[in-house]
């Protein structure tokens, strides 16, 4: 086996581990491991990793592959549609933004300590009236946090992770409900003695017309 | 029996963080690939978005990260 068939073998077996196969491409990788038993080997030693590493990191974020759609864990769930009564129109858009921030913040965490990578919590935070642009304010060390992302963390923001929903023209007076459920996760680094942090927001829009009841 | 499985569990957990560990030595962008496959449930697209990266890519970059947590772990996986 070459370098090529190598790389292509991995790749496909990561690919068949990450569900991303076709079902085609499955077969094949199928026969070939079947084939092979050192290729057989080499799957099974990863999908063996991989599921460890897996395994310890929802652990340590406080959940499991059962729960993972929990309040616990996040949510990717698609976009909900809802229709209330007497034809009020409420739509619900979930937009994720997901961002990570490298924080040089030795000690906040325990840095250096086992015990390095957490789950922070979730921060809900629900504005009424449609002003997108209000942050919600933590408490204590999440506060912190927040100071620093904002200030000073090499911070990278990703766009909508999810499809989002347009809104659906409201005539007449209404109100915009945003509501926003985020979550933070940290991660150490150990080359760069750096916590890392992944904040997850859920962002979910509604709009009704005034005076009706959902 | 109760004291196996007390010394299973003190197994599991010392596995789980020297994978954690482990997971926390891969390069940044093997590491944000792997953290947000496993913990967001994501896609290849939805990483290669939230990256910014091609699509194209994140096969490879968790192909490397496997590699190395494989390299660093494969010990732990053996029966």
């Amino acid at each position: 086996m070459n370098e090529f068939d190598a790389d292509n073998l991995e790749l496909n077996v990561t690919r068949m581990l990450d569900g991303e196969l076709s079902d085609t491409e499955r077969d094949e990788l199928g026969r070939r491991l079947l084939r092979v038993p050192a290729d057989h080997r080499l799957k099974d030693t990863t999908a063996a990793v991989d599921a460890l590493a897996g395994e310890a990191l929802r652990e340590a974020f406080g959940g499991n592959q059962n729960a993972r759609c929990g309040r616990g864990m996040i949510d990717f769930t698609r976009p909900r549609r809802r229709y209330g009564m007497g034809g009020a129109v409420v739509a619900a858009a979930a937009i994720l933004i997901v961002g990570v921030a490298c924080l040089a913040w030795p000690g906040l965490f325990g840095i250096g300590e086992p015990a390095s990578v957490g789950h922070l919590g979730t921060v809900p935070d629900t504005e009424e009236g449609g002003d997108a642009s209000a942050e919600p304010i933590p408490a204590g060390a999440e506060e912190l946090i927040w100071q620093v992302w904002d200030a000073q963390a090499k911070s990278h923001s990703a766009g909508a992770a999810d499809e989002s929903v347009p809104l659906p023209p409201v005539p007449g007076p209404r109100d915009v409900i945003r509501q926003v459920d985020r979550q933070l996760y940290r991660v150490y680094d150990d080359q760069s003695q750096a916590v890392y942090l992944l904040g997850v927001d859920r962002v979910r829009t509604s709009v009704r017309a005034l005076g009706e009841d959902l | 029996m109760a004291e196996d499985q007390g010394h299973r569990k003190i197994e599991l957990a010392e596995a789980h963080q020297r994978a954690l560990l482990a997971v926390g030595k891969l390069p940044e962008t093997y590491r944000q690939a792997f953290v947000l496959r496993h913990l967001a449930d994501f896609s290849y697209l939805q990483i290669a978005e939230t990256m910014d990266i091609p699509a194209n890519s994140v096969g490879s970059l968790l192909l490397r990260a496997r590699r190395l947590l494989r390299e660093e772990l494969g010990e732990e996986t053996k029966p």
